[in-house]
C-alpha cells in the first residue's frame, strides 16, 4: 500500500455543545480520489475547512506528505500544494476569467512584492493561465468578467484556479452542486480526467458523481465516520443504507 | 479608450494653462485655489490606493497630512529650512506612523478598522493640541518656506503651482503602476475575495500593510506641500472632518479608478468654494448635493467618462 499523502488522526472540532467533527481518522493515498458523503449537517464542510486551514481543529493532527500541517494557515498549506473549491463558488467576480487564473499562477510564481511591471503583461503568468483555461474548456471566455459567466462556467473557473496552482491535493466541496444535468456530467467527466494526476478529496451529495469518481468512500454522520471502503462495499453496507442511502437505495 | 485618454489629456493641458490664464485675467486667486485643490488631490490619490484598490476604509488619512505638515514645521522651528531634508522627513515620518497604525489596524476588518484608524488620528490631533511649544491649538506659522538649494522658489506662486501639479501627476502615475503590478493585483484580489486569495496561497496582510505605508508616505508629501501652501501648521490639519473630506473625494470621484480621486478633489473643493462665495450657510447646500451625487453617480465621476481599457 503506497504511503498516504494526507493523514488525518483524531480530528475534533466543536461549536459549543455541537461536535461537528468528532474524532475523524482519514487518509488519502497519492493519486487517489476519496469521497466523503453524509447527510446534511454531518460536518462535511467543517471537515474540509479544517483540512484547508480555514478552521483550526480543537484536537487531532493533519499530516501532509509526511509533514505536520495542523497549525499551518490556509495560505501556507496552499503553497505546499493544497487547493480547494468552495461549496459556494468563490472567484474574483470583478476580474476576467484569465485574470482569475493568472492570479492563482502568480501565487505560486515567487513573491509578489513586485511593484512596477504590469502583471497583465507577464507571459510567465498569462501563458500558463491560458493553458489551464484551455484545459477546462473556458479558453473562449478568457476575457469575460467572471461575474458574467454562467453558473457552470464559474464552477469550472474555480476548478481552473485550483489546477493553476499545480496542486498535489485537491479539496473539492460539492463541485457539481447547483449544476444542471448536462453541466454536471461535463464536470464529472473533467474531474475523472484528473484522476491519478493529483489526489482528490471530494465532498459531494450527487451520488452519480460520487460513484463515478471515487476510489474510496467514507460516510460521515454527526461528525463521525461510520463506514468506509470501496464504493461497492459502502453501497452494500446496511448501516450506511439506513443512515444515508436509505432514501435512494 | 481613445476618447477617455483625450479627455484626460485635455484636463492636464487645462491645468497647465491655469497660471498664464489667471495672470492674463488678473485673477491670481485662482492659482492659489487650484494649488490647494491639487494638494488635496494628491492626498485623495494616496487614499485611493488603500480604499479604492485595497478595500481598507481608512477614516484617519488626515493624520499623514498632519505628520507631513508638522515635519516641515518642526524642522523650520529649529531653523532647518532645507526642503530636501524637510520633505524627506515628512515622507519617512508619515511612512513610520502608517507602519505603526497599519500594523495594528490592518489585522481588523470593517467597522473596527474604521474606528481604529479614526482613533489613532484623534490621538495625533490631541497630541498636536497639547504640545505648547509648537503652538498647541493655534498651531504655528511657517515663516520661511522649504528651500531647495535655489532650484525652485516656493514663494513664487506659479513655480509652486507647477511643482504641485508635477507631483500630483507623478503620484497618480506611481499609484497607477502599483495597482497594475503583481503587488497591486494581490491587493485588489484581497479586496475582491479574501477567502479565495488565501486559498490560492496569498497572505493578504503583508501586502495590505505595505500598501498602507506607501499610501501614508504619499499623503505625508501632500502634508509637506500643504504646510508650505498655507504657511501655517495647526492640529486642524488632522481634524476628523478632514479625513472625511478626503474619503469623500475618493468616493465622489470614483473608487478604484486612476482619475477618480483627482476628479473628486476638484468637484468637492470647487463646489465648496463657489457655495462659500454665495452664502455663509454653504454646508446646508453642500450636504444634500453630496448625497445626491452618491445616489446618482454610483461609480463616481470617473464612471461618467468613456470607458477605458480594462480599467476595472
Amino acid at each position: 500500500m503506497p504511503e498516504a499523502i494526507l493523514d488525518v488522526r483524531g480530528l475534533r472540532k466543536s461549536f459549543g455543545a455541537l461536535a461537528a467533527t468528532d474524532g475523524v481518522d482519514l487518509d488519502l493515498r497519492e493519486g487517489e480520489t476519496h469521497a466523503i458523503i453524509g447527510p446534511n449537517g454531518a460536518g462535511k464542510t467543517t471537515l474540509i475547512s479544517q483540512l484547508a486551514g480555514n478552521l483550526r481543529p480543537d484536537a487531532g493532527s493533519i499530516r501532509f506528505a509526511g509533514e505536520d500541517v495542523t497549525r499551518l494557515s490556509a495560505p501556507q498549506r496552499a503553497r505546499r500544494g493544497f487547493a480547494r473549491s468552495f461549496q459556494i463558488t468563490s472567484i474574483y467576480r470583478d476580474f476576467t476569467a484569465l485574470d482569475n487564473v493568472a492570479l492563482a499562477v502568480q501565487a505560486h510564481a515567487g513573491h509578489s512584492f513586485r511593484f512596477w511591471r504590469p502583471a497583465r503583461a507577464e507571459r510567465r503568468l498569462r501563458d500558463p493561465a491560458r493553458a489551464v483555461l484551455e484545459e477546462v474548456g473556458l479558453a473562449a471566455r478568457a476575457d469575460v468578467p467572471a461575474a458574467n459567466l454562467a453558473h457552470g462556467e464559474q464552477r469550472q473557473l474555480e476548478v481552473a484556479m485550483a489546477l493553476a496552482t499545480r496542486p498535489r491535493l485537491l479539496l473539492l466541496d460539492e463541485p457539481v452542486a447547483g449544476m444542471g444535468l448536462e453541466e454536471s456530467q461535463r464536470m464529472v467527466q473533467f474531474l475523472s480526467g484528473l484522476k491519478g494526476k493529483c489526489s482528490i478529496l471530494l465532498v459531494e451529495h450527487d451520488m452519480d458523481a460520487v460513484f463515478t469518481l471515487a476510489d474510496r468512500i467514507s460516510v460521515l454522520v454527526y461528525g463521525r465516520i461510520i463506514a468506509g471502503g470501496a464504493p461497492e462495499q459502502v453501497r452494500a453496507n446496511p448501516e450506511v443504507r439506513r443512515a444515508y442511502l436509505g432514501e435512494e437505495a | 479608450m481613445r476618447a477617455r485618454a483625450l479627455i484626460l489629456a485635455a484636463c492636464v493641458l487645462l491645468l497647465l494653462a491655469v497660471p498664464p490664464l489667471a495672470m492674463l485675467f488678473n485673477q491670481p486667486y485662482y492659482i492659489d485655489l487650484l494649488r490647494r485643490v491639487l494638494i488635496f488631490a494628491i492626498a485623495a490619490v494616496s487614499l485611493n490606493l488603500i480604499l479604492g484598490y485595497g478595500g481598507l476604509v481608512s477614516f484617519g488619512h488626515a493624520a499623514y497630512l498632519g505628520v507631513g505638515g508638522y515635519s516641515v514645521g518642526i524642522l523650520a522651528f529649529y531653523g532647518i529650512h532645507n526642503g530636501w531634508l524637510q520633505w524627506s522627513l515628512a515622507i519617512l515620518a508619515s511612512a513610520l506612523v502608517a507602519l505603526v497604525i497599519g500594523a495594528i489596524s490592518v489585522r481588523t476588518r470593517g467597522i473596527y478598522f474604521i474606528m481604529i484608524t479614526l482613533a489613532f488620528t484623534q490621538m495625533l490631533y490631541y497630541l498636536g493640541v497639547s504640545v505648547e511649544e509648537y503652538g498647541g491649538d493655534d498651531g504655528m506659522r511657517l515663516k520661511v518656506k522649504s528651500q531647495f538649494s535655489g532650484l525652485i522658489d516656493l514663494d513664487n506662486p506659479i513655480a509652486f503651482y507647477y511643482l504641485v501639479l508635477a507631483l500630483l501627476l507623478a503620484a497618480t502615475y506611481v499609484v497607477h503602476r502599483l495597482v497594475n503590478s503583481r503587488f497591486g493585483l494581490v491587493l485588489r484580489a484581497a479586496k475582491s475575495n479574501e477567502a479565495r486569495t488565501r486559498a490560492i496561497g496569498f497572505s493578504p496582510y503583508p501586502y495590505q500593510l505595505v500598501a498602507f505605508v506607501i499610501s501614508g508616505a504619499i499623503c505625508g508629501l501632500a502634508g509637506a506641500l500643504y504646510a508650505n501652501h498655507t504657511a501655517y501648521i495647526a492640529p486642524a490639519f488632522m481634524e476628523w472632518t478632514r479625513s472625511g473630506e478626503i474619503m469623500f473625494m475618493v468616493i465622489l470621484g470614483g473608487m478604484g479608478t486612476t482619475p477618480g480621486p483627482v476628479l473628486g478633489a476638484f468637484a468637492l473643493l470647487l463646489v465648496e468654494d463657489q457655495l462659500a462665495g454665495w452664502t455663509q450657510h454653504w454646508q446646508i447646500i453642500l450636504g444634500p448635493l453630496l448625497v445626491l451625487s452618491v445616489l446618482f453617480f454610483r461609480r463616481g465621476l470617473a464612471g461618467l467618462l468613456p470607458k477605458g481599457r480594462k480599467d476595472a
